[in-house]
Formats: C-alpha cells, sequence, structure tokens
C-alpha cells in the first residue's frame, strides 16, 4: 500500500500541469456505464475503467476492442421576464473507442477514447453577460485519451493509474511591416501536452462484494492568443486568456453487491468546485499607449456531492444469447453560487435517471460480442437567479449590475436583469460494441 | 461456410477501403519519414515497406499488421539533436523529441483469414503540436524545421487472405488544421474602459488515409507498396476588431485574416522488397513524394482598417511554392545472432537519401534546404520472460545536409545571399513485448 502511494504521488508530482474537462465527467462514458447511473467505480472493468476506476482493468478476463456512439440533446433554457432562451449544447455527437488487454494475471493495460467527429477540442467563450449553463457549456467539446493500466498483487486487490491526456493551446499573431515595407505576418502557435491522473484501487473482499476509490485530478484547459498588430505606427495589442473546460478534482468511492443474476452498485463523487476558475475570459487590450482591461469577475463556485446508484439484471435467454436489463439514478446538487452581478453562470440541482439493454452473443467465431444501448435523462430542478443593482463605482461586476446610461433611473443591458431562471432538461442516448478476443 | 465466410472477407475488406473513401485532406508530417517509427525502422534507414515489422506498420505499411502472432505491444522514445547552420550562423532549429507507442492485435478467424487491428502514436514531449509561420522574407530551415513536431496518430488494420496476400490500411489522425475567430470589443461603459471578447478556437480533426499490400513470394521474398495521402496543417486565424477609444480619434473595426500551411507531408508511393538468405534480411524500396502539390510555403496576411484614422493596410501578396517531386531511396540490412533457445541478438544497419524539393531561392523567400544522406546502426537484443518475448532495441542515425549556397539574383530581393548545411544525429531506445 505504502509503496503503491509513494508512486501514485511521485506520478502525479510529475505532472503538475492540469489537463481539462471531458464529456465522460458530465453524461458517463460508455452505454454500459451510463444505463447504470454512472455508478461503475467498484465495478468497471472494461475501457470505461480507465474513467471510473483504473484498477477494475486487472478484473478483465480477455482482451476487449469497443466501438460506440453516442448523442446529446438539450432542452435547457434561460428564461428572463420578457425572453425564453434556448441554450444547445455544440459537438452533441461523439464516438467511442476503447481496448482492454490483460497482460498477464496480475497486470493490465487498458485504453478509452471519445473522439468529436469534427475537431479534437473546441473552445467558446462568451460575452460575460451572456447566460450561460455552466455545467454543460463548453465542458465536452473536447477528444478525451485515457490510457490505463492495473496491476493486481492479490486476487482481492488491485491498483490502477489512467492519465487523461490533451493539450493547452497558447499562440502569438504578429503583423507589421517587413524588408518589403509590406505588412507581413509570423504566428506561433503551441499546443503544450497537459496530463492528469486517474488514480484507482479496488477491493473485492468476497465473490459477491467489491468496494472501489478513485481520485480524478482537476484540470482545464488554459488557452491564450496574443496578438500584436503595427499599422503605420500604430500598436494594437490583443491578449485573451481563458480556462476553459474546466473539471474540478474528484474523488468516489463505490460499492458494489453481486448477487446473481442482479448486480447492484452505488458511487458518492465529491467534487472539488470551489477551486475551479472562472470559465469567463481574461482580455487584455493596448490600444497605442491606452490600455484597456476586462474588469476580473469572479464566479464563486461550491464542493458538491454527487450520488449515483446503478442495477444491472441478467437473463440466460439461451446458450448463445444472455440479455442484460440496466437501470440507473443519480443526483447532482448546484456548484454555482448566486449571480447578482453582471455574470449569469446558470446551474441548478440535477437528478439523472438511466436506463439500458445490453445482448451479449457468446458464439461470433471464437470471440464473444456485446451490444449495449443506452438512454439517460438530466432533469434541472428549476431555480431563479435574482440580480441586484448597485454603485457604478463598485469595482467588483460580480457583485452589483451597474447602471450604463446618465439617463435619470436605472439603465442596463444585461440580458439577466431583473432575474433569470434555470431550466429544462439534457438527453443522451447511444450504442457500444464490444468484441471479446478469444486467445 | 463459404457465403459467411465471403460475408466477412467483404465486410473487411470494405473495411480496408474506407480509409481510401474519405477525402485524402490534410494532416501532417510523420517522425517516421524521417527518423524512423522505433528502433528498428531507424536502424534500417526506414526501409520497411516489406517488413513483416507489426508493430511499426501503422508508419510504414499496414498490411504488415498481419505479420503478429500474437498480441504485441511497444513502447520507444526518440532522441535527436539538430545543428543547422545558416550563414555559419545557429538556425535555432528545434531538436524533436518524443515518446513512441503501438500495439498489434491479431484476431484469427479461421486458418486463412486473420484481420489484425493496430495502431501507432509518436507525441513530442515538449509539445504535442507546434505550428510556426514565421514572416515570408525571414530566412530559416521551412521544410527540417518542422520534422517531429506534431502528434500523430494512427489506427490500423490488415486482412490476411491465404498465406501469399495481405491488405492493409490506416488512417493517420491529426489535428489538420486551426481554425480561430475573435471578436474584441474595446469601448467605454459607466466611465471605464471595457474590453470583451468572444472567440471560437476549433482543432478540426482530419484523417489522412494509407493503404498497403505486402505479397509474400517463395519463403525468402517479399514484396510490398504503400500510397499514403497528402498532410499538412491549415492555419487559419480572423480577428475582428471593434474599438472605440475614449480621449482618442480610434473608432471604427480593424479586421485581420491570416492563412497558412505548416507541416506539409506530400502524397507519397513507396514500392519496396525484402528478402531473407540466411540469417540476413536485406530491404530496399523507392519512395516517390509529390511535394509540387504543395501551393505555398509561405503565409498571407490580409488587413483591413477603418479605425478613424489613416493607415497603411498593403499586405505581402501570396507567394507559390514551385517545390519539385523527388525519389527517395532507403535500403537496410539486418543480420540475425541465435544465441540460445530464448534468446538472440540482431546487428542492423540502413541508409536512405533523400534530395531536396525546395527551388533555388532568387526572389523574396529564403527557404533553406538541401539533399540528406542518411546512416543509421542498430542492435536488438531478444529474450523470453515469464513466457513472454521480449526485447530491448537500440538505433542511432546520422542525416548529413549537403551544403547549399543561394545567390539572389534579384536586387530588389529584401533578403541577401545565405548558405545553408548541417547535420541531424537522433537515437531510439525500444521495448517491444510479445504477450
Amino acid at each position: 500500500m505504502l509503496w503503491a502511494a509513494t508512486i501514485c504521488a511521485a506520478v502525479v508530482s510529475t505532472f503538475p500541469h492540469p489537463a481539462r474537462a471531458n464529456p465522460a465527467d458530465v453524461f458517463g462514458f460508455g452505454s454500459e456505464a451510463i444505463a447504470r447511473g454512472g455508478a461503475m467505480t467498484a465495478v468497471a472493468t472494461d475501457f470505461s475503467a480507465t474513467f471510473y476506476n483504473p484498477a477494475g482493468l486487472a478484473f478483465g478476463a480477455a482482451p476487449t476492442i469497443t466501438f460506440g456512439t453516442q448523442g446529446v440533446l438539450s432542452r435547457l433554457t434561460a428564461a428572463t421576464p420578457t425572453a425564453s432562451l434556448h441554450r444547445g449544447i455544440e459537438e452533441p455527437w461523439s464516438l467511442l473507442v476503447g481496448g482492454t488487454l490483460p497482460v498477464s494475471r496480475t497486470f493490465a493495460l487498458g485504453f478509452g477514447a471519445s473522439l468529436l467527429p469534427s475537431t479534437f477540442i473546441r473552445v467558446l467563450t462568451h460575452p460575460a453577460d451572456d447566460p450561460t449553463f455552466a455545467y454543460f457549456d463548453n465542458r465536452t467539446q473536447r477528444i478525451l485519451l485515457l490510457p490505463g493500466a492495473a496491476f493486481r498483487p492479490f486476487p482481492w486487490l488491485s491498483f490502477g493509474l489512467a492519465a487523461n491526456l490533451l493539450a493547452g493551446l497558447d499562440g502569438a499573431l504578429t503583423a507589421a511591416p517587413g524588408a518589403t515595407n509590406a505588412l507581413e505576418a509570423a504566428t506561433v502557435q503551441e499546443f503544450d501536452p497537459r496530463v492528469s491522473l486517474h488514480a484507482g484501487l479496488r477491493v473485492q473482499p468476497t465473490e459477491s462484494l467489491s468496494f472501489g476509490l478513485t481520485y480524478r485530478q482537476a484540470f482545464d484547459a488554459p488557452f491564450r492568443e496574443h496578438v500584436v498588430t503595427r499599422l503605420s505606427g500604430l500598436p494594437i495589442t490583443l491578449d485573451v486568456r481563458q480556462a476553459a473546460l474546466p473539471t474540478p478534482h474528484e474523488l468516489s468511492l463505490g460499492a458494489a453487491l453481486h448477487l446473481a443474476p442482479l448486480t447492484l452498485s452505488l458511487d458518492a463523487t465529491w467534487l472539488h468546485f470551489a477551486a475551479v476558475a472562472s470559465a469567463v475570459p481574461v482580455v487584455d487590450a493596448r490600444v497605442s499607449s491606452i490600455a484597456i482591461t476586462l474588469p476580473h469577475t469572479t464566479h464563486p463556485f461550491r464542493d458538491t456531492v454527487d450520488v449515483r446508484v446503478g442495477a444491472a439484471l441478467e437473463n440466460v435467454v439461451s446458450p448463445r444469447v444472455t440479455l442484460v436489463y440496466r437501470a440507473g439514478a443519480g443526483f447532482q446538487p448546484s456548484m454555482v453560487a448566486a449571480q447578482p452581478g453582471v455574470s449569469s453562470l446558470l446551474d441548478a440541482p440535477k437528478l439523472t435517471l438511466s436506463a439500458g439493454l445490453g445482448v451479449v452473443l457468446s458464439h461470433v467465431g471464437r470471440h464473444r460480442l456485446r451490444i449495449d444501448v443506452h438512454a439517460q435523462a438530466i432533469g434541472l430542478v428549476a431555480r431563479r437567479f435574482d440580480k441586484r443593482a448597485g454603485e457604478t463605482s463598485d469595482a467588483d461586476p460580480a457583485r452589483f449590475v451597474p447602471d450604463e446610461s446618465p439617463d435619470p433611473g436605472f439603465q442596463t443591458a444585461n440580458v439577466g436583469y431583473p432575474f433569470v431562471t434555470a431550466r429544462g432538461a439534457v438527453f443522451t442516448f447511444g450504442a457500444t460494441l464490444t468484441l471479446e478476443v478469444a486467445p | 461456410m463459404m457465403p459467411r465466410r465471403a460475408s466477412r472477407m467483404g465486410l473487411a475488406t470494405a473495411a480496408l477501403l474506407l480509409p481510401v473513401l474519405i477525402p485524402a485532406r490534410a494532416a501532417r508530417a510523420n517522425p517516421a519519414d524521417s527518423f524512423g517509427f522505433g528502433a528498428h525502422a531507424a536502424s534500417l534507414g526506414n526501409a520497411l515497406v516489406a517488413s513483416t515489422d507489426s508493430l511499426a506498420a501503422p508508419a510504414y505499411n499496414p498490411a504488415s499488421l498481419a505479420s503478429a502472432a500474437r498480441p504485441s505491444v511497444q513502447l520507444g522514445y526518440l532522441l535527436s539533436h539538430a545543428a543547422l547552420e545558416l550563414s555559419g550562423h545557429d538556425a535555432n532549429v528545434a531538436s524533436p523529441r518524443g515518446i513512441l507507442a503501438a500495439f498489434a492485435l491479431p484476431i484469427r478467424f479461421d486458418d486463412d483469414v486473420t484481420l489484425a487491428l493496430g495502431a501507432s502514436l509518436y507525441v513530442p514531449d515538449r509539445w504535442l503540436l507546434r505550428v510556426e509561420l514565421p514572416a515570408p522574407t525571414e530566412p530559416r530551415f521551412a521544410r527540417l524545421a518542422r520534422i517531429g513536431s506534431s502528434t500523430t496518430f494512427s489506427p490500423a488494420l490488415a486482412l490476411r487472405l491465404g498465406s501469399h496476400l495481405v491488405l492493409g490500411a490506416a488512417l493517420e489522425l491529426v489535428t489538420g488544421a486551426t481554425s480561430r475567430r475573435f471578436d474584441f470589443t474595446l469601448d467605454t461603459v459607466t466611465g471605464r474602459p471595457r474590453a470583451d471578447a468572444t472567440l471560437d478556437a476549433q482543432l478540426p480533426l482530419r484523417a489522412a488515409p494509407v493503404v498497403g499490400v505486402l505479397v509474400t513470394l517463395g519463403q525468402r521474398l517479399r514484396v510490398g507498396a504503400r500510397y499514403a495521402a497528402r498532410s499538412d496543417f491549415d492555419l487559419a486565424i480572423d480577428l475582428h476588431t471593434h474599438a472605440a477609444v475614449a480621449g482618442t480619434m480610434i473608432e471604427g473595426t480593424l479586421d485581420a485574416s491570416l492563412r497558412g500551411v505548416d507541416l506539409y507531408r506530400p502524397a507519397t508511393l513507396t514500392f519496396g522488397a525484402s528478402y531473407d538468405v540466411a540469417r540476413f534480411t536485406f530491404s530496399a524500396e523507392l519512395a516517390w513524394e509529390r511535394w509540387s502539390a504543395l501551393r505555398s510555403a509561405v503565409n498571407e496576411l490580409r488587413i483591413a482598417a477603418a479605425l478613424g484614422v489613416p493607415l497603411a493596410t498593403d499586405a505581402l501578396a501570396a507567394i507559390p511554392a514551385d517545390f519539385h517531386d523527388v525519389l527517395v531511396l532507403r535500403a537496410g540490412l539486418e543480420r540475425t545472432f541465435p544465441l540460445a533457445a530464448d534468446r538472440a541478438l540482431a546487428f542492423r544497419a540502413g541508409y536512405f537519401f533523400a534530395p531536396s524539393p525546395v527551388p533555388v531561392q532568387r526572389g523574396v523567400t529564403s527557404i533553406a534546404d538541401g539533399d540528406r544522406h542518411a546512416f543509421s546502426l542498430g542492435a536488438a537484443f531478444s529474450f523470453d520472460d515469464f513466457g513472454v518475448r521480449q526485447s530491448i532495441e537500440l538505433a542511432a542515425q546520422l542525416q548529413l545536409l549537403t551544403p547549399r549556397e543561394t545567390r539572389k539574383d534579384d536586387l530588389l530581393a529584401p533578403s541577401s545571399d545565405f548558405t545553408s548545411r548541417g547535420a541531424i544525429v537522433s537515437a531510439q531506445l525500444s521495448f517491444r513485448s510479445e504477450l
């Protein structure tokens, strides 16, 4: 235990840079897992273990290859006294690719990936006063790459580690007169590697009982672009920075009860949102010698504890075909505090319900094929955010909505004034195909 | 039985053809083209198109993937140092370093048909991707400076039909472009200056198809062919700024648009053969690289300003690349020495010659380049451990750049004469395991 903890700590300290949020955090990873409500910390053994608990990889019996797809449908609404603003989720489709490879009885490798069909990553920002659903907006528009490994020194105990890989974006662009006196541009765009870790422990004291503990390191997408133009001696400098696609530190504790043919699982996850940076970009500009800066806003998030439960029931139809019925539920408190000022980062307590079906075909050539489908609904308990009008001299735009006009009376263009209500639901659906390869 | 097999083969063949049907739109320079993917390839001068190396297959010939007898994995590291000079001064070319990984998984359906899956991954250890487009008139090594600057992931599959023919296909999945759109607003609200921004930045996914065939003739001779579509990185940055700066005459808009191509790798067609005799394996191949399709090697800027003050916005016009196609020759030799029933040693040597596709620079641009001669040596030690076949491999490579002197005949050219020369040394360490 001590050496494993030491190794984990050493590896964690080797990669101090945060990476970024991912679709698995928001919706789940794979049809089986989503159908079981995401309560997978103590039961995942396939590619999804790279996210839920890498230690589970060592409990897999055979090499597996998985392909799948998932869609998201948003029905989120930001309602003001005068309008209802629909808020979609960009890049709603994703592809899943995964695999596991038991190297020996004590060691296994795994890989899980969620790919967007058209882009590796998409960073989106909105004007500071645009009502935005903080939990869903621009947190899933990235690929997810999770290579992992697990070590099982005893039949009842395993450790696992997975790396969450991606990049931060840092660019610079300069446009100025060159050797011919015509304007020339030079640019460098760097995508720096970012790694965060998923570390897991799984204990299975009996055939019917298992426990899991997983730590997922926090990450966000550091994005920066620095632009300098010099036209006829007039310098204009623009610098925009953002920590996009944030996900907090997470600690999941799970338990599972295997009462064949029924398996029940329970997860509780602490999410340290209080340490998450603002999702609003920081802009610094300079025109000639005049500095222009976006007032930095603070958006206090708060920690939450999510609870998820899941069930899977096996039904052996014939020696070749087994059906698996799955269902799950979860509750996630809101991580967003009140929004009395300029910004309108919206969120509400969320209730998740999910269901799915698995079909296991035991004799496909020499191999075994599993087809899983799922549907999931995440409903928001409607929540109202009231704005507070304040003195224009107040420097903190997070506290008050300022009077923007010198005309008599209170004048503001803030969309969320005097209040905005967050409500609606998000639906996901998808399927995966898993081939268990015979030796 | 036959209809089922035919059906499976039809599906597999369709899957192999799928990458060809995907539009061959841009991906990027692959370190395998220059340094070699893994120590085995590096030490054989990258002459692997007719090889049975399943773990190098996604990079050289996806058909070789079916040579895997068991699930296999590889992990390696590439270290290099570029000592390139421009007019006697260090050209400050980055030296690529990175991690290489690969796996191969054979899936047997019956004695005659084997489907194999695999993938290769190269990740630079300092950045996942670096795109650099200097000012068009700046002297630089535009091509050699960019090798190994990007992450490359290549999933592949192969289908063995009988004992002689293997078909393979791969997709080189990379970020083939970046698109960034910025809208800045600079004005004054409630008496205070305000800067606000919205942005939409994407790294679109590109898939460059690679197809290959491997034919075994008799017991000793293999013939291979591979076609890889072109790869590049399209950069597009659009900037829109609305400014109304209090206390100045500046009020209006500034629009800037930058387009450019970096990390270009041409479409490549490779033919090669590999011959086993005694304990020797000799490999040779010829690759045609279509550099002439590169439209421009420098970026293009467009600016429109209406800020209420007179500003000069004339930018340099687009400059065609005029690169030419080249034939690259590669050869490798390997000798194996069995040490015991469960151990073996192998020594390897290789060479390749890569002519420069860059034309003489007489005008505005000053792109340095030169023909390259590459010499490589390597060794591998294989052993059985815990019932698993494993090997440790080493390779070292020296690339010598033929000196080139560029004289600007055009007196109006903005830059002066320059010379280019240098060498790139690299080393690789790989660990392989056949599970």
